[in-house]
């Protein structure tokens, strides 16, 4: 009896969980239906790319099961540099989503990324935090800067350009010195 | 020395479920089993809402990816632990006090006395607040009608129970004292015998342990979810060491059920 009453009481808590946050629910090919603005002459861009080298060059450290190249790409190269239209309010976050719905690469994050909320990205393209050693995960840099702040809170401006690195010694193998020496 | 092999998890949840059958009441057995059933849901079910890895996406829920691989990694998690349940569930059946003084009696007697009696006097102090309350409603304690009527009567309740334990505790010492206890030259006697039997199911154990810890030590019984199921051939020493842990996990269940069939093969000669 008290056991049916604690199912129910679950049962009642998802149900306004859901209808108080809201959940979407797209299949697979509407999630991956995202548009693009043409390149004009005139419009805001940012050019964006996803490297992940250093894993390459920590082979040894590296989850066995992603020791595939189909998972690891044998040029580091997850996305190449790519020209995006800036679109007003654009946080690095959402650029982002936007390239890897577009490019169909899979990504995790944790957090909303919108509306004010704060996102953290765990894994590109299956290549996930700690994938490659304790200490590993991805980071971005902004015309080579890392502004250290979450890709959801740094807003970019025209021509500025976007790298996602995946870096195995907490930014010190991708050239972040935030610890100094 | 850890894995999160499906087979691994599937035999050791097969073994542990059918030895709780063998050595308890159907009924109660499955009174824990719908629990446990509850747990599998809620865990399975949990395990695709946090994590989104895996290359089969079969809907996106707020943008993240809800995959067949978290889905039956979920499953698989939730199996483990209604093992887990299950083979402790079994372990306080059968390991009972009288065990525990036998096995850390000679190591330690005072941490043997602390553990059982530990043990012993949670149901006791059940059994007795029962019977307390019992006695107290017999003599009107609560028949009052008002919040505060109620609240005394629970008080004095529990006030009887806190002496009773209390005395309870003294009692034993004392008689534990009478009885001589950590005294020299003391002798004790158990009913249990080492037998061949014994040593001839040690060595099973260690051997198969052995293989395992092998296996484990080697990476032979790795098995990933993300981001791909792998389902590879498994190796010689996979296929051994899977072999030896089934043999393990069945092993409660099989002695069990033979001594039981034995004991009523013995009775219908009587």
């Amino acid at each position: 009896m008290k056991k049916n009453i604690l199912f129910l009481v679950i049962l009642i808590a998802v149900v306004i969980a859901a209808l108080v946050f809201g959940v979407r629910i797209q299949s697979v090919e509407d999630y991956y239906l995202e548009h693009l603005e043409d390149v004009q002459p005139d419009s805001r861009t940012v050019t964006m790319s996803i490297r992940c080298d250093t894993a390459l060059e920590n082979r040894e450290k590296l989850d066995p099961a992603l020791q595939t190249e189909k998972f690891l790409p044998k040029d580091g190269i997850v996305l190449k540099t790519t020209e995006y239209v800036l679109r007003e309010g654009d946080s690095v976050f959402s650029l982002l989503e936007r390239a890897a719905k577009h490019e169909k690469i899979q990504f995790e994050f944790k957090g909303t990324g919108k509306n004010g909320g704060t996102a953290y990205v765990e894994g590109i393209s299956y290549l996930y935090e700690f994938s490659c050693g304790p200490l590993s995960g991805w980071m971005y840099r902004v015309n080579g800067k890392f502004p250290g702040v979450g890709c959801s809170e740094y807003f970019p401006e025209d021509g500025d350009v976007i790298e996602w690195v995946y870096s195995c010694d907490l930014g010190h193998d991708v050239g972040d010195d935030w610890q100094g020496e | 020395m850890f894995t999160v092999h499906p087979l691994v998890i599937l035999f050791s949840f097969t073994g542990a479920v059918s030895y709780l059958f063998a050595i308890d009441r159907k009924r109660r057995v499955l009174k824990d089993l719908w629990f446990y059933l509850f747990l599998f849901l809620l865990i399975a079910a949990a395990n695709p809402l946090v994590s989104h890895n895996g290359v089969t996406p079969l809907f996106f829920l707020n943008g993240q990816a809800v995959t067949l691989e978290s889905l039956l990694y979920g499953v698989v998690l939730a199996f483990m632990l209604s093992a887990v349940l299950a083979w402790f569930g079994s372990f306080n059946r059968v390991v009972t006090s009288e065990k525990i003084l036998f096995l850390l009696g000679k190591v330690s007697p005072k941490l043997s006395i602390v553990l059982s009696s530990a043990l012993r006097f949670l149901p006791l102090l059940r059994r007795k607040a029962g019977e307390i309350r019992s006695a107290g409603k017999a003599v009107g304690l609560y028949a009052s009608e008002s919040w505060w009527g109620r609240v005394r009567s629970g008080l004095s309740a529990v006030s009887a129970l806190v002496t009773w334990s209390l005395e309870q505790a003294v009692e034993t010492g004392v008689s534990m004292k009478a009885r001589g206890f950590r005294l020299k030259g003391r002798t004790h006697f158990s009913a249990f015998r080492f037998s061949g039997k014994d040593l001839a199911v040690l060595i099973f154990i260690l051997a198969a342990d052995a293989i395992v810890f092998t296996a484990l030590g080697t990476g032979s019984l790795q098995f990933a979810f993300y981001p791909r199921i792998a389902l590879e051939a498994p190796g010689v020493l996979a296929v051994i060491s899977l072999a030896a842990l089934l043999l393990l996990f069945l092993l409660p269940a099989v002695l069990e059920i033979g001594e039981n069939i034995k004991w009523r093969y013995y009775r219908r000669k009587i």
